[in-house]
């Protein structure tokens, strides 16, 4: 029994659903869809539809890519939509459209094209509620000056 | 070159204000207030932080954008700090942009840092 465990390779088997690995050297052109994890780590050429996906070192993706998670270190050049968290690592080199919930970019990665945050925009309305505190304050400190005042 | 809001309203808590003393070594300090209001061009030599409200245009070496800070307009700067509100156009060489930041509009960068929390929705430009 233990001999067969030992015998198993590492990494991604058979057995393991919805995942798909484009290896370091390959090339592959086509379209993922209804994946769960996707590692790129050669060049592919094509669409991704997949909960998570990884862009390694070496990895090269052209395309478009629909995701919940992504992570980039090497090289992307296309549109992303992904629902939670864009992290964009210090190797990356991305040019596209961005469509984000959370995004990390880390110091020295490239980062081209444009960034749109998936959220409530209308949550952000400059200035305006800078100076409520200050004001309320003011009313606080200026009563009891006027009560003193009217009792004399 | 230091401009600084009245110092009253800061005493109903138990942090009076405090001068911003350890920053004075660096001979450029500008300290720009919460309560403050500028409209126009706001050029330093050295380093400004920014805890108020700028209409206009903020040119610095070092540019630190708190996250009471708010610029309508465009700020440039060789180190800039961003943790509060800009739109309009960012010009950096080395940018940081915090969690707390909310940026609209164009940004133009050597090298730049993300925390995630940050609302970002812009071009993003290397420069080179």
């Amino acid at each position: 029994m233990e001999d067969e465990s030992n015998q198993e390779p590492d990494g991604i088997t058979a057995n393991d659903n919805g995942c798909i690995l484009v290896g370091e050297g390959v090339t592959l052109e086509g379209r993922i869809a209804n994946a769960k994890d996707t590692n790129i780590s050669g060049t592919y050429n094509g669409s991704v539809n997949s909960d998570s996906l990884y862009i390694s070192k070496k990895g090269n993706l052209t395309g478009d890519i629909k995701t919940q998670d992504i992570t980039i270190d090497g090289k992307f050049t296309g549109d992303i939509r992904t629902e939670n968290s864009l992290v964009v690592n210090s190797t990356a080199l991305v040019k596209g459209n961005f469509e984000y919930s959370t995004l990390e970019v880390k110091f020295g990665a490239t980062i081209e094209g444009t960034v749109k945050h998936s959220g409530a925009l209308s949550s952000f309305t400059p200035g305006e509620k800078i100076d409520t505190s200050t004001v309320s304050f003011e009313l606080e400190q200026d009563n009891p000056n006027n009560l003193k005042e009217t009792n004399n | 070159m230091s401009i600084f809001g009245s110092q009253e309203k800061k005493e109903n808590s138990e942090e009076k204000f405090i001068f911003p003393v350890s920053d004075i070594s660096t001979s450029h300090h500008t300290f720009i207030s919460e309560d403050l209001e500028i409209n126009g061009n706001v050029t330093g030599k050295d380093y400004v932080e920014l805890n108020g409200k700028i209409t206009g245009t903020l040119k610095s070496n070092k540019i630190d954008i708190r996250e009471k800070g708010l610029i309508n307009g465009e700020v440039s700067a060789d180190n800039l700090v961003v943790a509060g509100e800009i739109d309009g156009e960012i010009k950096a060489n080395d940018l940081y942009i915090r969690s707390t930041a909310k940026i609209k509009g164009t940004i133009r960068y050597k090298n730049i840092d993300i925390q995630a929390g940050a609302i970002i929705t812009a071009e993003l430009i290397k420069t080179i």
